[in-house]
């Protein structure tokens, strides 16, 4: 075996005396340097492989998007329910100072309470009231026919939010007065929709109020899933 | 990969609803309370019969706070005791919704007079006035004799022709010792009060004692017979006897035996032993009094019960007039004071569609009346904001097309 570290050696350097420790260490180092390098180069090879192979194979499907999105507070301006042909412009209506909420006078118009939610808040309730009349006409007749996992859709500046009656609920004038808080109050509701108009006509007049209650879903990302209820309510949504 | 979408979708979408159906079931299915607490200041049992302040109790459903009973007792409503005469009684329990779950707290507890009512909230309902006397029972002390057959014969054929005014005299001297009345077990304390909370999950309850004893007193003299600690650990057991005051009795006699004997005896001190005689007599009484040198009370301090991991029951002090006095006349007496009880809680359903109460009231005014309802469209109808906009364009086209009429008009 030659030498080969000794003779490349430069004059005066430890090699160049061609020591057989020398030799020995200078030889070791080598391969343990020729070692190292290839290594490092598989390590290379495989680095850019995986980061390739990431890159090109099909990983995992992401989980779907939410078919909604936030939308940004603003005052409301139609008011739909599909599943029960209601389809009415909203304008604001304030409280009297004897907290009475009187809905528009014309009934074909619904009104919503202008210290209520905005549709697109994450807090309070968007409350929103509008007439039943005996003789037909309101704009909130059917709203008793509403059933649980309709869809409500509330235009805004903004777009549309969505909303999915969860439950009904009829009070007569003192419940709705004792329960005032709990259905109007703003301290509660993570954005929900409160429908109210009258319901039980004694042939005088009307006994008690109807009112809806539906979860805010958000703003549809499809436009098409703003006309097909059932991907939204999973078939639920009533007629 | 379209179907695939779809389908994923439509999955979503029924996913979502039946959260949403599954939610809004929630608080159908639950009828139990979100929050509740009670409070019994005390309670008695005297000779079987019970007596109490009454119980307060509160529970909150999520959408509202239900009371029951009153939260302020007064000790003249307890009749037929004589545990109790004077004193602050408190009891008092309170719930509140905060984030969505239920909180509850009790209080209660008996303190002295001039004792202040403070907030449940605060950690304790009783603020200490002056120390307040009860009576925990009274040991009756008449039946205890002096017989003269209990002696030995020997004894009783020595002392035979004085024997009638020997007994005369010890008899006598026993009601001197005796002649301050029955023995009274009294507590005496500042406060004792415990307290409890409760949230979904847990709840915790503990014990605070002011300045608190258990005396005996008989014939003017008092004797210590145990301090309650300020702050005993759950289920603290302090049993106690009336030894002290048995020895104490003993050691009366034991006096006025002594100058009885030799008086009585007189003459006789030649031939009889007068030690063996006290001694006699002395066994007689102690076997009498023995039943009070057994535990004849049974305190539990800060006494925890908890019928769930999620609900405690506290009671300050539960005191037990044990059966075994009941020998020695003791008045059978058993007394809780400071019950309270709190819990299990749960939290209000996130999206229950009932609507949730705030603890504390809105500051906007909210409508208490729609008057949403009209019998014909004719009292109360129109076109809409959408006609009338359309009204008042028509009329201002209308408007328009005569003005633009009029100037061609008079241009021709």
């Amino acid at each position: 075996m030659t030498d080969q570290p000794a003779t490349d050696a430069a004059p005066g350097t430890p090699g160049a005396g061609g020591g057989r420790l020398g030799s020995f260490l200078d030889g070791f180092l080598g391969r343990v340097s020729s070692t190292l390098a290839a290594v490092s180069t598989a390590l290379l090879v495989l680095s850019g492989g995986l980061v390739v192979g990431g890159l090109v194979l099909p990983s995992e499907e992401p989980p779907p998007p939410s078919p909604y999105r936030s939308l940004d507070p603003a005052d409301p301006v139609l008011l739909l329910v599909p599943s029960v042909d209601i389809e009415a412009p909203v304008v604001p209506v304030a409280l009297t100072e004897d907290r009475v909420l009187d809905p528009p006078q014309d009934v074909v118009d619904v009104g919503w309470w202008d210290r209520s939610a905005q549709p697109g808040s994450e807090t309070g309730s968007t409350v929103i009231a509008g007439h039943s009349v005996h003789t037909g006409g309101g704009a909130l007749d059917p709203l008793r026919g509403v059933r649980r996992g309709a869809v409500v859709d509330v235009r805004t500046a903004e777009g549309t939010m969505r909303y999915l009656v969860q439950r009904k609920k009829v009070y007569d004038k003192d419940e709705l007065a004792v329960n005032a808080v709990s259905i109007f109050g703003q301290e509660s509701g993570r954005g929900r929709l409160v429908l109210v108009s009258c319901t039980d006509w004694d042939g005088t007049g009307y006994a008690s109020n109807v009112v809806v209650y539906a979860v805010a879903l958000g703003e549809p990302r499809d436009r098409d899933a703003e006309t097909d209820v059932s991907a939204v309510t999973g078939g639920a949504a009533g007629r | 990969m379209g179907s695939i979408r779809t389908h994923l979708l439509r999955l979503g979408a029924m996913a979502t609803a039946a959260a949403v159906v599954t939610v809004s079931a929630g608080p159908a299915l639950a009828a139990e309370p979100v929050a509740q607490a009670s409070a019994t200041g005390l309670r008695l049992t005297i000779a079987s019969t019970p007596t109490d302040s009454g119980t307060y109790t509160v529970t909150n459903d999520g959408k509202k706070e239900t009371a029951t009973g009153s939260n302020e007792p007064a000790i003249s409503a307890l009749g037929g005791q004589s545990f109790i005469q004077a004193g602050t009684l408190s009891q008092d329990a309170g719930t509140v919704i905060r984030d969505e779950k239920g909180f509850s707290a009790a209080c209660a507890g008996l303190a002295g007079d001039g004792a202040t009512l403070v907030e449940v909230a605060e950690g304790g309902c009783l603020v200490p006035g002056q120390n307040l006397d009860l009576n925990a029972g009274t040991v009756d002390l008449t039946g205890i004799q002096i017989l003269g057959d209990q002696f030995p014969q020997e004894l009783q054929d020595a002392l035979q022709p004085v024997l009638d005014p020997l007994l005369a005299g010890l008899t006598t001297a026993l009601q001197t010792v005796l002649d301050g009345g029955d023995i009274a077990l009294g507590l005496n304390l500042g406060a004792v009060q415990s307290f409890c909370t409760a949230q979904p999950g847990s709840a915790d309850g503990d014990t605070d004692i002011t300045d608190a004893t258990l005396d005996a007193t008989l014939g003017g003299q008092s004797f210590n017979l145990v301090t309650l600690p300020t702050n005993p650990p759950p289920n603290t057991r302090v049993v106690t006897d009336l030894g002290v005051v048995v020895q104490s009795v003993l050691d009366a006699l034991r006096t006025q035996f002594e100058t009885a004997i030799d008086g009585a005896l007189g003459p006789l001190t030649a031939v009889i032993d007068g030690a063996e005689v006290l001694a006699e007599a002395l066994e007689q009484v102690g076997e009498a009094l023995a039943p009070l040198e057994e535990n004849v009370l049974e305190i539990t301090l800060n006494k925890q019960e908890r019928p769930s991991s999620d609900s405690i029951e506290v009671t300050a002090l539960d005191l037990h007039v044990l059966p075994a006095a009941e020998a020695a006349g003791v008045e059978l007496v058993g007394a809780q004071i400071g019950e309270t009880a709190c819990g299990p809680n749960s939290r209000v359903s996130i999206d229950d569609p009932d609507p949730t109460p705030s603890p504390t009231p809105t500051p906007e005014p909210v409508p208490t009346s729609v008057p949403a309802g009209v019998e014909s469209v004719g009292t109360s109808g129109g076109l809409g904001a959408g006609g009338n906009l359309a009204l008042l364009l028509l009329v201002a086209l209308s408007a328009g097309a005569g003005v633009a009429s009029y100037r061609r008009a008079l241009r021709d």
